[in-house]
């Protein structure tokens, strides 16, 4: 996978999610239990903005340091055994993870969920050079068996499939012969990856976070597969964003106590694995070699842009979790890995605006998702500035609009020629529907135009009681 | 006290009586109104579409009309607007002159029951509706312009009003400006899941305060044939 | 001598930020007052291992209390109720003084103990099929329910992860507030050098990835149950 998923339209894509009514009401109910659940456990934990100020003052301090601290980090993971790479680009990132495990003769990797990797399209060139790869999360397993679908949510990846349809992959590609039992089908696929973790060469993984100060890099699972990875494989491989760092284990506390808090509603997951260098001469387990490679991929630019602060995200998935037109689409409407209001804030600089201006199209500028980011992103005024650079300074929307927009200009800063407009405005009741007005009226009946306007009232009114 | 209304363009043209019930409302709570019949539009469909340039023309238009009467506050009966005039200070950055006129008319420009409840002080204005309704808290005024307590204040304060809870009550009503014709389809599946939350709450009426959010929701209504009442706060406030 | 390939990519993050060189410190961390040093300032003892214990329980774990001499009788008792054998012991001072591994050898016929004598494929092997793997926790958080254990000579990272169940023996008095307390047990070890592994676990392993229904046991153990030793 890259950043871009889809090669539909924006309104194919759109029209194809919303006539999903199982993902819609799949994504809906997330939304609602995964939300209660997030304000139960800050309710609990108290003083939430003072947890996100917190928060977003030390992935603040971070960005503005970010060339320290990676030196820092780098020279730290090398201290305790760890081969540390840097890559510019995907490409770069990707030819150093597969001459990795072709140096170890690898046929067979297996991955614990990892956005980066996907970001920069690593499992097609492992899969090229005919490396088996393995998503051991649960829900990217049921997508890359099932003919490599995408995913709808980045927490919850597998979120719009049903579990009749899970049952079907599972019977078609692994020979499942039991029911729909979410419980039953979990087990039926523990067995099959548990074969894999031990018989896999190489283990790859991301990290959520990495501490500067001891090189140390953070794994945050409930499946326990962050937990394998970095148990039984010889090798592992972990590839990370550049922004992905902390000072020390102090600021690790505050973002591992918003993290879980935020993405699924529980005060930790079940696993949190801290890793630092290689396994130890004496450690029985855990990966004899252990190489970092770390991604810029485009991040460097957001950096150096005025929507740097995006660099702060944590990728939790709350502002997707809160957003109302996400909720009617899912990840899949966005056709951008990244999707919902992060997407619409981070991709269009990250990876440019002419492929992925419309993800600015896909949002009400309701707010809802500012409010809930525990890193205080300004998600809503990045997706404001973007659609000023995409309509004004790129010009992106096409000349027909630009006429349209100055025309409207035109009458509404123009006193004259807005009262004029107006006083016959209600033609429109009788009218066509045509453009916008046939748009508008898909779902809804047309608004009736008063033939008596505010302004006509009170000129009359107040005129006969002067 | 003097008032300078700000109709707004949509109370203007597709909901006068939104506009009127606020003007009577306002000088019942004895304020003096004037209209500037220059005004137009806050520019707001054309900034969030990205076109901001292009709305300068009628940002411009709107301050010297709303400042030319010396008024000691500017009212209008919508968060949205509000929240556009309060931007202007912004988007003008770049000239200190009328970034410091903007800045002068954010000072003194108030939605309607920020107004009411603390300007004027007052947590009742003596009205009656006896009705169960739902309220819809608009995404600008509560969220970006930070008024959500002045309408409930007031709401909970009209004798006859029985307000009820509805699901998903502070979710964007899928408006969203030109969203609602650029995006009609998405759009219409969001109003289309709000109205439907409002209609399961068994209420009478909708009650809201900003005429985008209401258009939208009364046009999904009417689609669907519904006997829902769709009000401005104004509208609920007016009446005694 | 920095790699020409890590200063060219850390030049460019410089640059980005608006200088020409890469920043030898710092700038000051302006942290809003630590707000986590707030909580469970006059919590006791007592209130922490209620906490814990609610807070395990809630998360699906069985929790028993026992006096130390009864430990080994209490392992055997929530044993045979969450599983079967083969046992896999962690190599651990407080099971070795009790003599666990020996006590455990009268009810189970297969009892292995964590050893580095045996080599990595042996011990990998022995945790695979092994039906319950026990091991003392090195301290617990109250707030989570957490317990902490970290990878050395006498206990791999497999003893907590591959059997289908896993015992977690924790000292009362190791119980502490929350992560804040965790992170800074690390920020001391790191003083003398890290465990190549930490894990903080909270429950058994689990998922929601099918229909947002929650299921215990994916990949690690499938059932976790907790014996707090009083003192």
């Amino acid at each position: 996978m890259s950043i871009q998923t889809s090669d539909l339209p924006l309104h194919d894509r759109i029209n194809t999610e919303l006539e999903k009514p199982f993902m819609r009401k799949a994504i809906a109910n997330a939304q609602d239990l995964l939300n209660q659940k997030r304000e139960d456990v800050f309710k609990e934990l108290g003083n939430y903005e003072q947890w996100k100020s917190q928060a977003s003052a030390i992935r603040h301090h971070v960005l503005e340091n970010l060339d320290y601290y990676l030196d820092l980090f780098s020279s730290n993971a090398e201290q305790a055994g760890a081969h540390v790479y840097f890559a510019s680009t995907d490409q770069e990132a990707t030819e150093r993870a597969l001459a990795i495990c072709q140096a170890k003769n690898a046929s067979k990797v297996v991955k614990s969920k990892s956005m980066v990797t996907e970001e920069i399209g690593l499992n097609e060139v492992l899969e090229d050079q005919g490396i088996e790869v393995i998503e051991t999360d649960l829900g990217e397993y049921l997508l890359q068996i099932d003919n490599h679908d995408k995913p709808s949510h980045i927490v919850v990846p597998a979120l719009h499939k049903n579990r009749d349809r899970i049952q079907q992959v599972l019977q078609e590609k692994r020979g499942y012969d039991g029911d729909n039992l979410p419980e039953n089908m979990t087990r039926f696929v523990r067995h099959l990856i548990r074969k894999d973790f031990l018989e896999a060469d190489v283990a790859i993984t991301g990290c959520n976070f990495g501490v500067a100060e001891t090189g140390t890099c953070t794994l945050v699972t409930n499946e326990g597969n962050g937990r394998f990875v970095t148990t039984v494989p010889k090798t592992q491989i972990v590839v990370m964003g550049m922004e992905r760092l902390v000072p020390s284990f102090k600021e690790l506390d505050t973002m591992l106590s918003l993290l879980a808090r935020s993405a699924v509603g529980a005060k930790l997951t079940s696993y949190m694995t801290l890793f630092t260098g290689p396994k130890k001469p004496d450690d029985m387990d855990g990966p004899e070699e252990l190489h970092i490679i770390i991604v810029d991929n485009g991040r460097s630019k957001v950096l150096g842009s005025p929507f740097k602060e995006v660099l702060k995200c944590i990728r939790c998935g709350t502002c997707m979790l809160e957003c109302p037109a996400y909720r009617h689409v899912c990840g899949h409407g966005y056709g951008a890995l990244y999707p919902g209001p992060l997407g619409a804030a981070l991709v269009p600089v990250l990876a440019g605006y002419t492929p992925f201006k419309d993800l600015t199209k896909i949002c009400t500028l309701c707010g809802a998702c500012n409010e809930v980011c525990p890193v205080q992103v300004p998600l809503y005024e990045y997706i404001y500035e973007h659609r000023r650079i995409i309509a004004e300074e790129k010009q992106l929307e096409g000349r027909l609009e630009g006429i349209a927009m100055g025309l409207y200009g035109g009458i509404i800063g123009n006193a004259k020629l807005y009262d004029m407009t107006t006083r016959f405005a209600s033609v429109a009741n009788i009218s066509p529907k045509i453009g916008p007005l046939k748009q508008w009226c898909k779902n809804r009946e047309r608004p009736h135009v008063a033939t008596q306007r505010f302004r006509d009232w009170y000129k009359i009114t107040k005129k006969g009681q002067k | 006290m003097h008032v300078s209304f700000f109709s707004t363009c949509l109370v203007d043209n597709i909901f006068p009586d939104i506009g009127i019930d606020s003007v009577k409302l306002l000088e019942r709570l004895g304020c003096t109104i004037v209209f500037n019949p220059q005004q137009t539009c806050c520019g707001q469909p054309l900034a969030n579409s990205g076109y901001q340039q292009k709305a300068k023309k009628s940002m411009h238009l709107l301050l010297d009309t709303l400042l030319e009467d010396e008024a000691d506050y500017i009212v209008a009966p919508s968060g949205s607007c509000v929240l556009q005039i309060k931007e202007y200070s912004t988007l003008f950055a770049d000239d200190h002159q009328i970034a410091d006129k903007a800045g002068e008319l954010a000072a003194k420009t108030f939605e309607l029951t920020d107004f009411i409840v603390n300007v004027l002080q007052k947590d009742r204005v003596e009205s009656t509706l006896r009705a169960k309704a739902v309220y819809h808290p608009s995404c600008h005024m509560t969220r970006l312009l930070g008024v959500k307590e002045p309408p409930l204040t007031l709401l909970a304060n009209v004798a006859g009003l029985e307000l009820v809870p509805c699901k998903g009550q502070d979710k964007c009503c899928g408006f969203g400006g030109t969203f609602s014709v650029k995006m009609a389809d998405l759009s219409g599946a969001m109003v289309a899941e709000k109205v439907d939350n409002f209609i399961a709450t068994g209420a009478d009426c909708v009650i809201g305060c900003d005429a985008g959010c209401l258009m939208n929701i009364k046009a999904r209504l009417e689609r669907l044939n519904h006997p829902m009442q769709v009000l401005h706060i104004a509208n609920v406030l007016a009446h005694s | 001598m920095m790699h020409t390939n890590k200063k060219n990519f850390l030049l460019t993050v410089s640059r980005a930020l608006g200088r020409e060189a890469i920043a030898d410190n710092p700038t000051s961390i302006d942290l809003p007052q630590a707000v986590q040093e707030e909580y469970y300032q006059n919590t006791t003892a007592q209130e922490l291992k209620d906490l814990f214990i609610e807070q395990s329980r809630t998360a699906g774990t069985i929790v028993h209390e026992c006096a130390l001499a009864s430990l080994n009788d209490t392992i055997l008792t929530v044993a045979s109720e969450l599983g079967e054998g083969p046992i896999l012991i962690g190599d651990e001072p407080l099971l070795h003084e009790q003599q666990t591994a020996a006590a455990l050898s009268d009810k189970y016929t297969h009892v292995h103990m964590w050893d580095c004598a045996r080599g990595r494929e042996n011990n990998i092997d022995t945790a695979e099929s092994a039906g319950i793997g026990i091991t003392v926790a090195q301290f617990a958080l109250a707030e989570t329910g957490t317990v902490m254990v970290h990878s050395h000579k006498g206990c791999g990272r497999a003893v907590t992860l591959l059997p289908t169940t896993t015992i977690f023996i924790i000292k009362e008095t190791t119980i502490l507030p929350r992560l804040t307390q965790g992170m800074a047990w690390l920020a001391e070890q790191s003083q003398d050098g890290l465990p190549a592994s930490v894990n903080y676990i909270s429950g058994a392993s689990s998922t929601a990835d099918i229909e947002l229904v929650r299921v215990q046991g994916v990949h690690g153990p499938i059932k976790i149950a907790y014996i707090i030793v009083t003192s």
